[in-house]
């Protein structure tokens, strides 16, 4: 026996592969609904007009716990809010529940392609000038265009997988956008199912939200009837003006001469 | 007219248990004349919290007559519609 040699053997292939891969996307959307039921209370025609002046005074006042709005003045209750419009000089009661609800789309595209190429690899091999242990000049040969081969082989699937990554990052985009428009769809589908259903739920509460939101509201309103009637009596020069609050009672008295 | 005016209201029912302008001075109109004039201030004072106050005399002896507090308003207000929503129907 003697020392190994070296054998080198270069393989050249030209391919034609033909993938097909499929790709798939799936998008899931969350989207917060509610769904409302109120009831409007005009107290334009019922309310003097002092008394709507004053009013939005009292609901201005930051302490009063009534929040500026578009439309006008809102107080939240639980399971909803009342609101003081003041161009329609109405009280809103407003029942409302919410949800979340999800929607899943899914897009799917099938990649096809073909990987042409011209591949070239090289294998080594090994033997004994006298074919020690059987490892002759032609079993050397063998072992290298084997390997050449292999690697021509693990080349091939390399590239095909390299095709089909491109074109999947290529078309990803796409896909992902039709699942998004599928989800899209089902969950505006699914809003508008769920909110009708949530505003009739939210219409059984209607009447407990309204006495929540009443309550709150016949707090300004006494507040508003306080300050229109003291108001009233200053400027009509009225004497011995008593106001004062027992609990949830407001009671005034004046003496007026006319 | 020396005239003692009486409210009281309760914040949680929202009820004007008590509106009253009592005329507490000597009558110096004739009756017709003084009711009238009565009536009207008695209106005048009202008109600060209510558009359109009934003015009903009270008797000595009887139980004046009480606001209410806010109602619910007819069946018909109620609505699931938003107020945008309420526009735009209103506008098509």
């Amino acid at each position: 026996m003697c020392n190994p040699r070296r054998i080198k053997v270069s393989a050249t292939r030209e391919i034609y592969e033909a993938w097909q891969r499929e790709i798939t996307r799936t998008v899931e959307l969350t989207q917060q609904v509610a769904g409302e039921a109120r009831i409007r209370q005009p107290l334009g025609d019922t309310l003097g007009r002092p008394v709507l002046r004053t009013l939005e005074t009292v609901l201005a006042d930051p302490e009063s716990g009534w929040v500026e709005v578009d439309e006008g003045y809102r107080y939240e209750v639980e399971g909803g809010y009342v609101v003081y419009l003041t161009d329609e000089q109405a009280l809103e009661m407003v029942a409302v529940l919410s949800d979340r609800i999800q929607a899943t789309g899914e897009g799917t595209q099938q990649l096809r392609g073909v990987v042409q190429d011209e591949l070239a690899a090289e294998g080594e091999g090994r033997y004994y000038d006298d074919g020690w242990g059987g490892r002759t000049r032609e079993v050397g040969e063998r072992e290298a265009r084997a390997a050449a081969e292999q690697l021509l082989d693990e080349t091939t699937q390399a590239r095909i997988l390299q095709a089909q990554e491109a074109a999947e990052a290529e078309a990803a985009q796409g896909v992902e956008a039709a699942a998004r428009a599928q989800a899209e769809v089902q969950l505006q589908q699914r809003a508008a199912e769920r909110r009708a259903a949530l505003a009739d739920e939210a219409r059984q509460h209607l009447e407990t939200v309204g006495l929540r939101g009443r309550q709150v509201f016949n707090r300004a309103l006494g507040q508003a009837y306080r300050d229109a009637i003291l108001a009233y009596a200053r400027v009509n020069g009225a004497d011995n003006i008593q106001c004062q609050q027992e609990g949830n009672v407001i009671e005034i008295e004046f003496n007026l001469q006319r | 007219m020396e005239l003692k005016v009486r409210f009281r209201f309760n914040t949680v029912t929202g009820e004007v248990e008590e509106f009253e302008v009592a005329d507490e001075g000597p009558m110096r109109l004739s009756e017709a004349e003084h009711n009238r004039e009565h009536d009207r201030i008695a209106a005048e004072v009202g008109n600060v919290i209510e558009r359109n106050p009934r003015v009903d005399e009270v008797l000595p002896g009887t139980a004046p007559r009480t606001q209410p507090a806010l109602s619910d308003p007819p069946a018909s207000e109620e609505t699931t519609e938003t107020p945008e929503q309420q526009r735009r129907r209103q506008a098509e």
